[in-house]
């Protein structure tokens, strides 16, 4: 059984009067402690495609499993509860929360699972930002922000950590930096990635990418780095 | 538990401090509302009781008075002030010549221009029964007239204050000279800003010889004051009235004046939960995003609604404390707005800020807070965390 799987994936959106399909027919399976790059061009998919394989949104068609469990007949709550017990996110802007120390922001998904052995510290000094940990969002900068968000995702454990396009804000040292800390951490840990990323030449130690076109998926799936 | 609720709380007063300007607007309007409120609530409380121990120090249960409308002379004796309605000295023992009436008093009142612009000082002139009904008068220093003739004063406790006079010292009334000769306790009514003489020296000075502004009685059973009132219709140029009846229609003025204190304080309420309504709704806008994060990272839509309500709750809480303070502060101010505007107001503190007011202002105000930042926390919490974080941007 994958980890997540999706089949017959459909989602419109409203603008106006029109219906815009942003994906379409996208089937896809990803196992245990794979490395998966979903890549494409802006608007091609890549971020709804991510936001249905973690229940954050709801298809208008098709299926998305979790654990073989079906994510669009689940409740909002269990699927919260999905999240919060398997699942991490890494967001392109960060979306730390503004008010929080990146101590606490790392602490979020234990605070919501409201038990946990607590590794915010432990994860912090992973990421290098040991010392910065009673700082807020505005005293950090870009690079560190993102690195805070990391560990924000992987300190509940999940099985599975969700990456849209997390270096897009960056610049090219802090980019290398975050890719070279997702690939060690998913090496280390065994952990399953998947990331969306504009260009998969971005992303070293990618297993297999998937590329992504006007909603569609435009190329078998490929095993490899060669994107 | 326990922990969660103090994380929510530590949560909610880090959003606040955090977004400083709009937190300080909406804990503006609810200050605002709840001194408003406190205001109103201590108004009503506090100005019937004051009439209530003002009537009570009277220390009679009816009066008898010149003719003329009964309830006008009534609270002009309860504020104080010149009646040009005079009854005869001889009524006077016919009066207490009822079966009824165990207790009486007789006395005349009259005002003269203070020292204060604009101001007037009550004296009123009593006889040796005035201490038989007022058994709470008490002497803060010195004692009662020498005789019935004396040309002494006693001297209510603000007069003494404001005068800075004492024992002994002298005051000019109308060409005369009178020795102060005692002062009396802080009553917390209408005697405390009158000049007594002796019944006879006012008749006097005041040149109304066996004239009298009024008898106080008291009866042994207050059931029989009909009988006497009945009876006392008779006599010619006198009316008798109850206190009771005074103070009920004192109450019914006042229940009008309330209504439109009450309009005025529902207008600032309402203001105040439209004030926190939109700062709920500025604050769930503004943190879109952040909601939508916190869901999409697994928080439950209960804990969510909590975070989201509890901002405004902790918003409101600041503001009603804030807002007691002020009116505590404001009590004055209200108090002579008061004054300022009714044309009977009794003697003492009439905006009582008790515990009860201020506890009742704060739980008003914080739970109609808490019901117009419920609608904004609920739709926060419901909504889908993509949904939230694309509108975020």
């Amino acid at each position: 059984m994958s980890l997540v799987a999706a089949t017959g994936l459909r989602k419109d959106y409203r603008q106006g009067g029109d219906v815009v399909a942003a994906l379409r027919d996208v089937a896809l399976a990803v196992e245990e402690g794979e490395f998966l790059c979903v890549t494409g061009p802006s608007g091609s998919g890549k971020s709804t495609l991510l936001s249905l394989l973690a229940g954050l949104d709801r298809p208008t068609r098709g299926s998305v499993t979790f654990r073989g469990e079906a994510l669009e007949t689940a409740s909002s709550g269990r699927l919260a509860e999905l999240r919060r017990t398997g699942m991490g996110f890494v967001f392109q802007d960060f979306r730390l929360v503004r008010h929080l120390t990146a101590r606490a922001n790392v602490r979020l998904p234990l605070l919501f699972a409201g038990d946990g052995e607590d590794r915010a510290d432990e994860l912090l000094e992973r990421v290098g930002l040991a010392a910065r940990a009673g700082h807020r969002p505005h005293e950090l900068s870009r690079g560190e922000m993102q690195r805070v968000a990391v560990a924000r995702a992987l300190v509940h454990d999940p099985a599975v950590v969700f990456a849209d396009e997390p270096t897009a804000s960056l610049d090219r040292a802090n980019r290398e930096a975050v890719w070279r800390l997702l690939s060690e951490l998913h090496t280390e840990r065994g952990l399953t990635l998947v990331v969306a990323a504009h260009d998969a030449e971005q992303v070293p130690g990618a297993a297999r990418t998937v590329r992504l076109a006007d909603g569609r998926m435009v190329e078998p799936l490929r095993r490899g780095t060669d994107g | 538990m326990t922990g969660r609720l103090g994380t929510t709380f530590a949560w909610a007063f880090a959003s606040v401090a955090f977004h400083r300007a709009r937190s300080v607007a909406a804990v503006l309007l609810v200050a605002v509302a709840t001194a408003l409120v406190a205001c109103t609530l201590g108004f009503q409380a506090g100005f019937e009781r004051a009439l209530d121990r003002n009537v009570e120090a009277l220390g009679y249960q009816v009066l008898v008075t010149g003719k003329g409308c009964p309830h006008e002379a009534a609270t002009l004796i309860l504020r104080g002030g010149s009646i040009p309605m005079y009854i005869q000295d001889d009524v006077y023992r016919h009066v207490v010549a009822q079966p009824e009436v165990a207790e009486s008093t007789r006395f005349l009142m009259q005002s003269v221009p203070g020292e204060l612009p604009g101001a007037r000082q009550l004296y009123v002139g009593i006889d040796d029964d005035f201490l038989r009904l007022k058994p709470g008068v008490a002497f803060q220093r010195g004692e009662w007239f020498s005789a019935e003739t004396a040309g002494e004063a006693i001297l209510g406790f603000n007069v003494a204050e404001f005068r800075r006079l004492n024992v002994g010292d002298s005051i000019e009334l109308l060409g005369r000279e009178l020795t102060v000769r005692g002062v009396l306790d802080k009553l917390g009514t209408q005697d405390d800003g009158t000049v007594f003489l002796p019944l006879a020296v006012a008749q006097d000075v005041f040149e109304k010889p066996d004239r009298l502004t009024g008898i106080g009685l008291r009866l042994d059973d207050l059931g029989e004051a009909a009988g006497l009132v009945d009876r006392l219709y008779d006599v010619p140029s006198i009316q008798v009235v109850r206190m009771s009846q005074v103070q009920s229609a004192v109450l019914g003025v006042l229940r009008g004046m309330r209504a439109l204190f009450l309009a005025f304080a529902a207008v600032c309420v309402a203001l105040a939960l439209l004030g926190v309504f939109g700062a709920a709704l500025l604050a769930l806008q503004e943190r879109r995003g952040e909601l939508g994060v916190l869901r999409a990272l697994g928080c439950p839509g209960g804990t969510l609604f909590r975070l989201a309500w509890c901002e405004s709750l902790v918003l409101s809480l600041l503001g009603a404390v804030v807002g007691i303070l002020v009116a505590i502060a404001l009590r004055g101010a209200a108090e002579s707005f008061v004054r300022a505007n009714l044309s009977f107001v009794p003697g003492g503190p009439i905006v009582e800020t008790t515990p009860a007011v201020l506890l009742t202002s704060v739980a008003l105000v914080v739970a109609l807070c808490l019901a117009a930042a419920a609608l904004p926390a609920w739709r926060s919490a419901a909504a889908p965390p993509a949904t939230s974080m694309r509108g975020a941007g």
